[in-house]
């Protein structure tokens, strides 16, 4: 039998029907059923809600780190295949080996970083470029702020030169210029190395600015049902505004932006 | 000069220390058969570089002293380590076998010396073997609970990120490390006091032993020679001590701010 997904491999990162559920204290919770996502290469997908519906779980589902019911196709690998992922923990912080230089942290991710460690180097260079940061990565983590290795993560991602990106939170920490400019510079590299990029985020700002698509899911946290209706009543949302690496100023976020306004209201009439 | 009494503080607290202990001794305000006087527990030391021209070779028991204790210590650190990493790899066993550890723990080493007295025919190995029964729970325990306590999300992103099993292995053992070091620092410690203390309680049959020149000492009155064998035991264990925490700030990625 001829899989249906098997055709589009290379258009992206596609879950067909996926569902998640867990047991605990004698009952079952579902957590999503018979979800359906694709995301062409080259574009960000966002996951937008409040805390405990389940967002990183679905994000670690669709980077192939958690197991769930149904078939997720990676891009360039077959069912059930991993492709190269980048992954940005949301505690970021904690990801980095304290007796390493953030250089050496980063060089440890990448694939065989020692066979030949000038272009193990020219990568980490050309991530940290890209993205227009300008971090001092012979330091140790224990030198650094929380926004520093916040970038650190998001360039250790990035110099894999992954198809698959997750990201849970990955601009929390940066302030207001260095985050415009990662948002920026993020966009841009997901867009030249066709990345399919997931990420979870709770800023309005960064959803505008970097996702192509967004999935708000309401609902509350911790009952079954709840947590349910919260995905069954999930919507997309396309950024219109989006078209390419640079965006103008109309993407902004303002209490005007019909993007943030649809997202807002949706979530607002599901949830009451 | 206030940056180097605050890099090393012992050097102001040292010739306090010194200067009571002189005063104390002079005016006889503690009696010279409790309390020898820092020249003549110098004198001591000394005469114990050269035990050919009649000194107490006080040396050599330290020396013999710290290969008892060594022993011991090494033996209990390669166990420990062994049996530490079994029992961590898994909560069940982990947390089944933590009670039983603790039980050990608190029993005094010391109750099992005159079993393996007997059992080693009241040779060397009855000494290595009590010190390495006493430091064996609490290096199990610190190996153990450093597995537990591993960074699995360190790990999770290494193993998304395709790293080798090989080296995301050996990134957990240096992140163990700390703990096991921690560990190894407070049965050092152990070992030396351990070792002191069956010495004291039985002199071993071959070759020298601080502990019984310590009790010897106590027993003649000879208070200098006593305080010098408290001064090499405390030096010594301070030295190790430090030596083993430098590893542990160097692993657990601390800058000192001198840097």
């Amino acid at each position: 039998m001829v899989n249906p997904l098997s055709s589009d491999a290379s258009k992206g990162l596609i879950a067909h029907r996926i569902s998640f559920d867990y047991a605990s204290n004698g009952s079952r919770y579902e957590v999503f059923r018979d979800l359906s996502i694709s995301i062409p290469r080259g574009e960000v997908f966002g996951i937008f809600g409040p805390n405990g519906v389940g967002k990183t779980t679905l994000m670690r589902a669709l980077g192939g780190m958690q197991s769930t019911d149904g078939e997720i196709m990676h891009p360039e690998a077959g069912l059930a295949q991993r492709s190269t992922i980048g992954y940005i923990p949301q505690a970021y912080a904690r990801s980095f080996y304290p007796w390493l230089t953030l250089n050496q942290n980063i060089l440890l991710s990448l694939e065989s970083p020692f066979s030949d460690i000038r272009k193990s180097r020219a990568r980490i260079k050309d991530a940290h470029d890209a993205l227009g940061l300008n971090l001092d990565l012979s330091k140790r983590p224990a030198q650094c702020s929380g926004g520093m290795l916040q970038q650190a993560a998001i360039v250790r991602a990035i110099a894999r030169r992954p198809s698959i990106l997750i990201a849970d939170e990955p601009f929390s920490a940066l302030d207001f210029d260095v985050s415009s400019r990662v948002r920026e510079g993020f966009t841009k590299v997901v867009r030249m190395l066709g990345i399919c990029a997931v990420l979870v985020l709770h800023d309005l700002q960064d959803i505008v600015e970097v996702c192509d698509t967004v999935l708000a899911i309401p609902g509350r946290p911790y009952t079954s049902s709840s947590t349910l209706k919260g995905y069954y009543q999930a919507k997309l949302f396309s950024n219109g505004n989006r078209v390419g690496p640079s965006q103008d100023d109309s993407t902004k976020v303002s209490g005007s932006s019909p993007f943030v306004d649809a997202i807002q209201r949706a979530l607002g009439s599901l949830d009451s | 000069m206030k940056r180097i009494f605050h890099r090393y503080p012992l050097l102001l607290l040292l010739p306090v220390l010194f200067l009571t202990w002189q005063l104390i001794t002079k005016h006889g305000l503690v009696g010279k058969s409790l309390l020898a006087s820092p020249e003549e527990v110098g004198t001591v030391l000394v005469r114990g570089l050269s035990p050919a021209s009649g000194g107490d070779a006080i040396y050599a028991h330290a020396f013999d002293t710290l290969v008892r204790a060594l022993s011991g210590w090494s033996l209990s650190m390669v166990c420990g380590l062994v049996l530490g990493a079994l029992l961590g790899m898994s909560s069940l066993t982990y947390r089944s076998s933590e009670p039983v550890l603790e039980f050990v723990r608190a029993v005094p080493p010391i109750m099992f010396f005159p079993l393996f007295l007997v059992a080693f025919d009241f040779g060397s190995p009855a000494y290595v073997w009590t010190i390495a029964l006493g430091c064996l729970p609490v290096m199990t325990l610190s190996v153990s609970r450093g597995i537990q306590n591993l960074d699995h999300s360190r790990l999770e992103l290494l193993k998304t990120h395709g790293v080798s099993p090989l080296f995301r292995g050996f990134a957990s053992v240096i992140e163990i490390l700390p703990s096991a070091l921690f560990g190894a620092r407070l049965t050092l410690s152990l070992s030396l006091i351990i070792s002191v203390v069956t010495e004291m309680v039985f002199s071993p049959k071959t070759g020298y032993a601080l502990g019984a020149l310590a009790k010897d000492s106590q027993i003649s009155f000879e208070t200098a020679k006593f305080y010098a064998c408290i001064f090499l035991l405390g030096a010594f264990g301070y030295l190790m001590n430090a030596l083993i925490r430098q590893a542990e700030w160097w692993l657990s990625g601390e800058l000192r701010q001198a840097n």
